[in-house]
């Protein structure tokens, strides 16, 4: 799931540091406008410390194994604060453990970050949601988080290496061995819907003031700004 | 009778012994001629970080004098090993590229100028990493090739390895750097 050194082109790894630093000044503009920007950094250092580590935890997916990555669950818990979550996330990851690296620290943060951002909107529907009980609300909606924050980064990676097979290599065997990953993240998506809901029910029963929206945390839980249209 | 049958017991003595005297560069029958050389070669694994090998992954070796279009191209086997002779008229860094599935990495090996390589022992790559020159030699044992640690092919691994106490330890380190920070702001709060 993560681009290593030196298998994409130059121009794509600068403009993945382009997008990512666009989106990390956009998402600390969002958060510096809050009340009180200091309030959510321990649930996403927290939060941080979780992603790093998902990493390393493997799930064999016959023929292959995939690892957790947790960027929709980064998305639906910490709204704004999930892209630079990601982005030290993945910093640490490719200095510790070369796990990406440091040229394509970019590139990944944008094809995990930007779905994180996209799974916190998503999971902001639940506010609108309300025809069902707000407890199966908001666990749909999580789900969904976890599932399109995972889902859009594996085709975003699928993407990026698919178009990016060098001259060298025999391009019909690559790109079957690059969908065949691609198909094993199917799985895990579900594991991480499964595992977004889990926590974001969690979170609401035993500290509820942790749970936050995600995008406008001086709003209580569940309550849609008076600005937005009710539905 | 039995005379006749010891000469040519001897005769065929005598060319079996011929035929391991001789230095045999060829080897020919029904018309196949084989040919061989004693080379350097440098054997390359490739593991994903889980331990697992690449296998099956291909393989991409770039020449130092064209480091554009690949010199040679292959696959790894089914333990993740590839095993290429560089051209030794090529010294300097030889890039192999390893990439399955979109994931992989490049590794440069030196291989030094045969011509100095004599006096630049000390700076070899070899030489400087214990761990490989070791396996160099178990290597070029088993060849038969009885050189210095120099001249022994050159084994490359993608990466050293932490061991999984070293893993533990980074990864414990790195999380309580995250929960300190988080309780630094908790205490700000209160």
């Amino acid at each position: 799931m993560h681009i290593p050194d030196g298998l994409i082109p130059v121009p794509v790894a600068l403009g993945g540091y382009g997008l990512t630093g666009l989106f990390t000044w956009y998402s600390l503009r969002q958060i510096n406008r809050l009340p009180n920007p200091t309030v959510d950094i321990p649930k996403a250092s927290l939060l941080t410390a979780a992603f790093f580590v998902a990493s390393s935890i493997h799930v064999p997916v016959p023929p292959t194994s995939v690892h957790f990555v947790l960027n929709g669950l980064l998305g639906a818990v910490l709204g704004y604060y999930a892209f630079p979550a990601i982005v030290i996330g993945l910093f640490f990851q490719a200095v510790m453990f070369a796990h990406g690296g440091l040229t394509t620290l970019g590139v990944n943060a944008a094809m995990m970050g930007i779905p994180a951002l996209i799974a916190a909107s998503i999971f902001r529907l639940h506010i609108h949601l309300r025809r069902l009980p707000p407890k199966r609300a908001i666990a749909i909606t999580a789900f969904l988080a976890g599932v399109v924050g995972l889902g859009l980064a594996t085709l975003i990676f699928v993407g990026i290496v698919i178009t990016n097979i060098p001259s060298g290599f025999n391009a019909a065997t690559e790109r079957a061995a690059i969908l065949g990953l691609g198909l094993a993240h199917g799985p895990l998506m579900v594991l991480e819907g499964l595992f977004t809901t889990m926590l974001v029910l969690f979170l609401q029963r035993v500290k509820p003031d942790m749970m936050r929206d995600s995008i406008y945390p001086q709003l209580p839980f569940g309550k849609a700004p008076a600005s937005e249209p009710r539905r | 009778m039995r005379r006749l049958s010891l000469k040519s017991l001897n005769w065929i003595g005598l060319m079996a012994l011929m035929g391991v005297l001789l230095p045999q560069s060829r080897a020919v029958a029904h018309g196949a001629v084989m040919d061989y050389e004693m080379t350097r070669a440098i054997a390359i694994t490739a593991q994903y970080d889980t331990g697992d090998p690449m296998a099956q992954a291909q393989v991409a070796v770039f020449s130092p004098d064209d480091p554009q279009t690949p010199w040679l191209t292959g696959t790894t086997d089914d333990e993740g090993n590839f095993i290429f002779a560089p051209d030794p008229d090529q010294p300097g860094f030889w890039d192999v590229q390893v990439r399955q599935a979109g994931h992989g990495q490049i590794v440069s090996i030196e291989v030094p100028d045969v011509a100095s390589s004599a006096n630049a022992a000390p700076d070899s790559s070899a030489a400087a990493n214990p761990e490989p020159a070791a396996e160099d030699q178990a290597e070029s044992a088993a060849t038969g090739d009885e050189s210095t640690p120099t001249d022994a092919p050159v084994a490359a691994r993608p990466s050293a390895e932490p061991t999984p106490l070293q893993r533990g330890l980074m990864l414990t380190s790195v999380v309580w750097g995250f929960v300190g920070t988080a309780l630094f702001f908790l205490r700000n709060k209160q």
